[in-house]
């Protein structure tokens, strides 16, 4: 085997053992769970609002705040994660550069904090 | 041990920028605690935080000038430091002030309360003068998202306004259009060469024979998104509806300080390919040529001011292009001639209009250019102060446009391009003319059937226009210090 795909072969297994993984919780949930379907339960999830109504109505922009949060702090796990992998190659400058990002981070959830951003 | 050295001077030279923003922070700080705050009644801190701003570029102007470093490069080759970047920042800085000082008063009269508008427009400014500075595609493009981030809030910012909303929505789909095509251009640079930095691709570059097509293809992408930003003409559309559906006051701030930083980028990505450039060369003519008879065709049939002055910055901006697509020495420094001039002038015409705020009217109003009728009947003066600014714009000798357009279009005639200076010289003769129209209709139209009383001059528009209408003198008698500038600006701009 081409050994630029050996490196490669063990994403693979994690793969493919999360696919069957999940096929067999769900199909477990199938044949396992009481089913009592109703139209409430039936019906698309939509964040507050009826998904098949009018487009022009006004509508409730809470669950898109908090996505919109959700977003930026997911953002930050992903720069910390490469961060804490490379953290023996980075000399202090790089050490101190996460921290004033995180303080950035945390200038920015304060103003939201206090313009109330997460009142629900 | 000798890392720690490396990057001693990183935050040396960046140091106006580190003021800048944590001002931006403690900023943002006050107006989120006192100014949210139950125990200080919800006190209104937007003229406070504008005086604040006024003296924190003041404060960042002294900084660049005192900076020790005046040349070099840090945080590995992503920013870059030179004349340009030294001279642009503090033009930045001071037409900035000039445009907060104009500014000041509009957010008392209109009820602006958000204490954010201030604090997003020195984000934006703080955008601007990292753009000058870096000399990195992704720094670059990371900052130019950062600045039109800002001014897309900007041109949304009155919620209640559905003109307001439409063109921040339009800036916002379109801009984020043009970044995409900028960022695509960049990964496939990025995919070629393998690096992202502007002195390693123009080594890179220097050495190889010729451009293949998918070389030319990236920066055909990322120059088209330069274009977009600059709107310049075949992707201007943007352009005069986001001027005229955002508030007066966000349309100063994109009207006169990004145009600037972004011409400056794009010579500095011109300048990579700078010894190959007979392909680009034919992209910045045909948006020049274009962008001139946009400016000086559509012009004629508007009837609103801001609209009027967006096309006539396209006008503008084609004049910039030929500029770049000849890149010689010459003709950098008359471009960057141009723009200050520009500046300098469209300063001027921003704070006759930001005079002319009718008083104590609270809603939403455009101007149309029937307005202009009244001017002469309440001030004499600032009516004369206009009308030589329209003149300074259409370039009639004895003001400083007159020099800034001599001088592109004799470098334009010096690398060769007759046709091309014929042609813009003629289709200037037009645009000259709707600049005069409004002259004549502030002057010799009396068909005005309902009279309305302007408020009279504030203090702070009449220290910026006084400032900006000397200059439009003293810069044609003694042009030195303007032709100075920018021909260090262009020295640093050749490789």
């Amino acid at each position: 085997m081409n050994p630029f795909f050996n490196n490669f072969l063990p994403i693979f297994i994690a793969f493919l053992f999360s696919f069957l993984l999940s096929l067999i919780i769900f199909g477990f949930s199938i044949f396992l769970a009481f089913q009592r379907p109703d139209t409430d339960k039936l019906s698309v999830y939509e964040c507050g609002f009826d998904p098949y109504d009018d487009a022009r109505n006004t509508f409730d922009i809470k669950f898109y705040l908090i996505a919109l949060l959700f977003v930026i702090f997911d953002l930050e796990t992903m720069f910390v994660f490469s961060w804490g992998v490379s953290l023996p190659n980075v000399n202090s400058n790089g050490f101190w550069i996460m921290f004033d990002f995180m303080f950035e981070l945390l200038v920015g959830y304060i103003y939201v904090w206090k313009t109330g951003g997460f009142d629900w | 041990m000798i890392l720690s050295y490396t990057f001693e001077n990183n935050l040396k030279i960046i140091i106006p920028e580190i003021f800048l923003f944590s001002s931006i922070i403690v900023l943002l700080f006050f107006g989120c605690f006192i100014g949210l705050s139950l125990i200080f009644r919800y006190p209104l801190l937007n003229m406070i935080i504008s005086k604040v701003l006024i003296l924190v570029l003041i404060f960042s102007a002294v900084l660049i000038m005192n900076n020790p470093i005046l040349n070099g490069c840090c945080f590995n080759g992503c920013i870059n430091i030179d004349d340009a970047s030294f001279f642009v920042k503090l033009s930045i800085v001071f037409s900035s002030i000039a445009c907060f000082l104009i500014s000041n008063n509009y957010i008392k009269n209109y009820q602006i309360n958000n204490f954010e508008f201030f604090v997003i427009v020195a984000l934006a400014i703080f955008g601007l003068n990292l753009l000058v500075m870096s000399s990195d595609f992704l720094t670059s493009y990371i900052v130019l998202e950062l600045q039109s981030f800002c001014f897309y809030i900007l041109a949304a910012f009155k919620r209640s306004s559905a003109y307001s909303t439409e063109a921040g929505l339009k800036y916002f789909l379109l801009g984020s259009f043009s970044s995409t095509l900028l960022v695509f251009g960049i990964t496939l640079i990025y995919g070629i060469f393998g690096t992202v930095n502007f002195s390693l691709l123009h080594l890179i570059i220097f050495e190889n024979n010729n451009l293949f097509f998918l070389d030319k293809l990236g920066f055909i992408f990322i120059f088209v998104g330069l274009l977009f930003k600059l709107a310049a003409a075949p992707f201007h559309i943007w352009s005069p509806d986001v001027y005229e559906g955002s508030p007066v006051i966000s349309t100063i701030f994109f009207a006169v300080i990004p145009k600037i930083s972004i011409l400056l980028f794009t010579f500095r990505v011109f300048s990579i390919i700078s010894d190959k450039t007979n392909f680009f060369v034919s992209i910045f003519l045909i948006s020049s040529v274009f962008s001139v008879i946009v400016g000086s065709l559509v012009t004629l049939k508007q009837k609103r001011l801001k609209k009027l002055l967006a096309y006539s910055s396209v006008n503008h901006v084609g004049y910039l292009l030929l500029g770049i697509s000849i890149f010689s020495i010459e003709s950098i420094s008359s471009a960057f001639f141009y723009i200050l001039s520009y500046m300098i002038t469209s300063l001027c015409i921003w704070s006759v209009v930001f005079s002319l705020q009718p008083g104590r009217i609270l809603y939403y109003r455009t101007f149309n250019l029937v307005d202009f009728g009244a001017i002469l009947k309440t001030n004499l003066l600032m009516a004369s102060v206009f009308s030589i600014c329209l003149f300074s714009m259409a370039g009639v000798p004895p003001l400083v446009g007159f020099y800034a357009k001599l001088s592109i279009f004799q470098s334009a005639v010096n690398a060769g391009f007759i046709l091309i200076a014929c042609f813009i010289i003629l289709m200037s003769v037009v645009s000259t003319f709707y600049y005069i129209r409004l002259i004549k209709s502030a002057f010799f139209e009396n068909s005005i059937k309902k009279w309305f009383f302007f408020a009279s001059i504030y203090p702070s528009h009449a220290v910026v226009m006084s400032i900006t209408f000397l200059l439009l003198w003293v810069l044609f008698f003694n042009p030195f210090i303007l032709d100075l500038i920018s021909y260090k600006i262009a020295l640093s701009l050749i490789f």
